[in-house]
């Protein structure tokens, strides 16, 4: 009987955690998000720039509160598209970047482009195939996440009913999940620490040698407003970024001229 | 001495070949403690030292660069390195050469002599003490840009040299460092001396950091005449508790989306710009000040965000003209080109810019007065003419917003992050492990448990119960735990034996050793054999029980 009970409990913590989110109450502001999307549409449809601004700031307030790096992805993409709308195009190109990091595959791809049209850039290609594997074929993180944790928690379920009824199916079925989790904890651990850091250039800037103001360009090349760049490392006390460009050129750019993403 | 070698050094200049040379403060060499030498490395310039490469005695030895000083008119440096050496007893050593590479050559330092004298049992040596406190000050409770310093007092009576100093909090990491590490030395109400050392951070991020106990280490020592130094026996050690240093986040009730971290009270704001009459797109230059009061931290003034403030963005496109701001004084100024894109706007809406009191845990924001402009729209036919000329990309502009993909509909659950989608996770590892290894523990005892409270006599007539039921895996269990019980409960072992191996040849042990193999060769050495009947697996298991009370009578 305390055996059963035991199991129960660790079952039921499992799954009280896991959807915890889908019970919590919300908080402040409740009718934020409602009036962020009232706003919204009027201000499309009126072609008012003022209510789509509004209704950016009411959503830019609930990132700013919740931080949802790890979420749906749905806020990031709202928020894009309020950016498109006032033609703010390399804060949008950042916003459905966030985005395309955390939705399914192919949802941000049509606004995405035709904002990379907006700021006259070619869109980047596809990653490489090896790229597109380590990332699982595109699947957001949290997924990969959710994954390892559904994986790792069948495991230990099945270890913890082996120790009370010691069956061989059991121990087997224990490693089951874990054979089934070792892509995802590959791909996580490539995102966490060998993929590396991208940016997004919210003001147009040149290249430049040394990471101090009046340091001399590293080309004439300009880096236009949204362009991508791959951050190398944080220098000048957070002033500036080491990057490396999509023309194969490393230097600094002020870090307030990017953001990463 | 070092001066010595460093004239020596500049000497060998002449030779144009990479030197080593290996020193001592033969005065701070304590025995059995070790040894902190000095490594001067003369060579040319172009040449690098690989002080991966360095080795002592065939092994590597790590060195600490110190710095680099040039030859006036050569081409020569002189690099001087730290290092450890290993600790040594009293008497006269030479230490032998250290080998490095300087350029694509190995060199090796010459041979050099050291005397390290005997510690011998001084006169006031009972009377040193050495005591070591620290504290953490901070005007207020520890937020990210807030300013604290750490301290430690070392109180010491006699002549100590120290000779192990872990000081943790001097050099704490995930702390920005402000200065130079201040050190100063006084005399105590009681005349013991109080060393006190100090430095200055300011907190980065929020979190908890935990600093392990500081400790220092010394030992007591007598000059002669001379300045030869003579040790004490007695090593004299304080410590510290270990201390946890919190950063608090900046709470969330109060928070703009204008707070960009600036830190402090009494911050006042001015907007200004450089013309009121304009054409639509053509941009006006704000100069957006900020200036602080005496209890304001300038150093954590940032321009805050400004296309996200309530009435810029849609209607101004924005452009930070110099990214780093004017800082005169204690005011910092920035400035912005808003370019209108609508006709008829009258002004630029109020500026926010928000801070942070630590001292009341309160934000407060403030707003600029709005700057009237007027923007006129250019004549129809003019504007018609540019955009032709631009390759009508506004108009393109217009068609592409109306075409986007739609907004997706916002629910509460897409403000959270996903349940176990983040790296936090990684908790479910170390948790799982250890709710398993609990549930064996628990498992186990309560096992030994349930065995340990029953009779042999109680597990006898369970195994003959068994046997009544056909069941022979109980059968063969019951019995087993049943005889080795009772060697316990006779005493004839010490303990209650797992394994009839642990039983010996001779006596009652030997007798249900027999018992014991000639049951195991019954439940599986026949087992095996699948013609073994029902009934003659029944007659084996009653043959045994007979067997037993032979023995025993009953168990």
């Amino acid at each position: 009987m305390g055996q059963c009970n035991l199991i129960w409990l660790y079952f039921l913590t499992f799954l009280s955690l896991f959807f915890s989110s889908h019970f919590l109450p919300p908080l402040h502001g409740s009718d934020a998000l409602e009036n962020a999307l009232t706003l919204y549409q009027s201000g499309v449809k009126e072609n008012n720039p003022k209510k789509i601004n509004d209704s950016l700031f009411l959503l830019h307030s609930l990132e700013a509160s919740f931080n949802p790096e790890f979420g749906s992805g749905k806020l990031y993409y709202d928020m894009a598209n309020s950016l498109f709308q006032l033609h703010d195009w390399p804060f949008a190109l950042l916003y459905y970047l966030k985005a395309e990091k955390l939705l399914p595959k192919d949802a941000v791809q049509d606004n995405l482009s035709k904002t990379y049209q907006a700021v006259e850039l070619e869109q980047p290609k596809a990653k490489g195939r090896l790229s597109r594997f380590l990332h699982l074929f595109s699947l957001p993180l949290p997924r990969i996440l959710q994954g390892i944790g559904i994986a790792a928690f069948l495991s230990f379920l099945a270890l913890l009913l082996f120790i009370f009824w010691p069956r061989k199916k059991l121990l087997i079925f224990s490693l089951l999940p874990l054979l089934f989790a070792l892509p995802l904890l590959v791909s996580a651990f490539y995102i966490k620490y060998i993929s590396p850091l991208q940016a997004i250039l919210v003001q147009g800037s040149f290249l430049y040698t040394h990471a101090k103001t009046g340091a001399p360009q590293v080309s004439d090349h300009f880096l236009p407003l949204g362009s991508r760049v791959q951050v190398l490392t944080v220098k000048g006390e957070g002033r500036f970024l080491q990057v490396f460009t999509e023309n194969k050129e490393v230097g600094f750019i002020p870090a307030q001229a990017a953001r990463i993403y | 001495m070092v001066a010595l070698l460093l004239l020596f050094s500049i000497l060998s200049t002449t030779l144009h070949a990479a030197t080593a040379d290996l020193s001592f403060d033969k005065n701070h060499v304590v025995p059995d403690e070790p040894i902190d030498a000095m490594l001067l490395i003369t060579h040319d310039k172009s040449e690098s030292v690989d002080k991966e490469s360095a080795s002592f005695k065939g092994r590597p030895v790590a060195l600490e660069w110190s710095k680099t000083t040039p030859i006036a008119n050569s081409s020569l440096v002189v690099s001087i390195y730290r290092l450890e050496l290993p600790p040594l007893a009293a008497g006269d050593y030479t230490v032998p050469p250290l080998q490095i590479t300087v350029g694509s050559k190995t060199i090796a330092s010459s041979p050099t002599p050291l005397s390290i004298a005997k510690a011998t049992p001084l006169q006031d040596e009972g009377e040193a003490t050495l005591s070591l406190s620290q504290a953490v000050a901070s005007e207020t409770e520890l937020y990210p840009g807030v300013r604290f310093a750490t301290l430690y007092t070392l109180e010491y009576r006699g002549t100590i040299q120290l000779i192990k100093e872990e000081l943790h909090l001097l050099n704490l990491p995930g702390f920005q460092k402000i200065g130079k590490l201040l050190a100063s030395e006084e005399e105590g109400e009681e005349g013991q001396g109080l060393l006190k050392t100090a430095r200055e951070y300011r907190a980065i991020t929020s979190g908890e950091t935990v600093v392990p106990s500081s400790k220092v280490e010394g030992v007591v020592y007598q000059e002669d005449r001379l300045g030869r130094r003579r040790y004490g026996k007695r090593r004299l050690s304080t410590k510290t508790p270990p201390l946890t240093i919190e950063v608090l986040p900046f709470p969330q009730q109060g928070k703009t989306p204008a707070f960009t971290g600036a830190l402090g009270s009494g911050y006042s704001l001015e907007t200004s710009a450089s013309r009121k009459e304009l054409n639509l797109n053509e941009r006006v230059v704000v100069t957006f000040t900020v200036k602080g009061g005496s209890k304001s931290d300038m150093q954590t003034v940032l321009l805050p965000p400004i296309r996200c403030q309530v009435g810029v963005s849609g209607l101004f496109d924005i452009t930070p003209i110099i990214v780093p701001p004017t800082i005169a004084g204690a005011s910092k100024a920035w400035q912005i080109a808003f370019t209108p894109k609508e006709p008829g706007l009258q002004e630029i809406p109020a500026l926010a810019f928000s801070s942070f009191d630590p001292e009341t845990a309160t934000y407060a924001t403030l707003k600029s007065q709005p700057i009237p402009i007027d923007v006129v729209a250019k004549p129809v036919e003019e504007e018609r003419k540019e955009g032709e000329g631009k390759g009508g990309k506004d108009k393109e502009a217009a068609f592409q917003s109306s075409s986007i993909q739609a907004n997706m509909s916002l629910t509460w659950r897409d403000l959270y992050n996903k349940p176990f989608g983040t790296w936090s996770l990684f908790w479910i590892f170390p948790v799982g492990l250890g709710v398993n290894f609990l549930s064996y523990i628990v498992k186990q005892w309560v096992e030994e448990r349930k065995r340990r409270k029953k009779t042999a006599q109680e597990l006898f007539w369970e195994a003959v119960e068994a046997c009544k039921k056909h069941n022979s895996s109980t059968f063969y269990k019951k019995m087993r735990d049943a005889l080795l019980l009772k060697l316990l409960e006779e005493k004839e072992t010490e303990g209650l034996k797992e394994r009839e191996e642990e039983l010996s040849e001779g006596g009652r042990q030997g007798q249900v050793k027999q018992l014991l193999l000639a049951m195991e060769e019954a439940e599986f050495g026949k087992k095996a054999e699948e013609e073994q009947s029902e009934a003659k697996r029944q007659e084996e298991m009653e043959r045994l029980i007979n067997q037993v009370e032979v023995l025993y009578g009953t168990v």
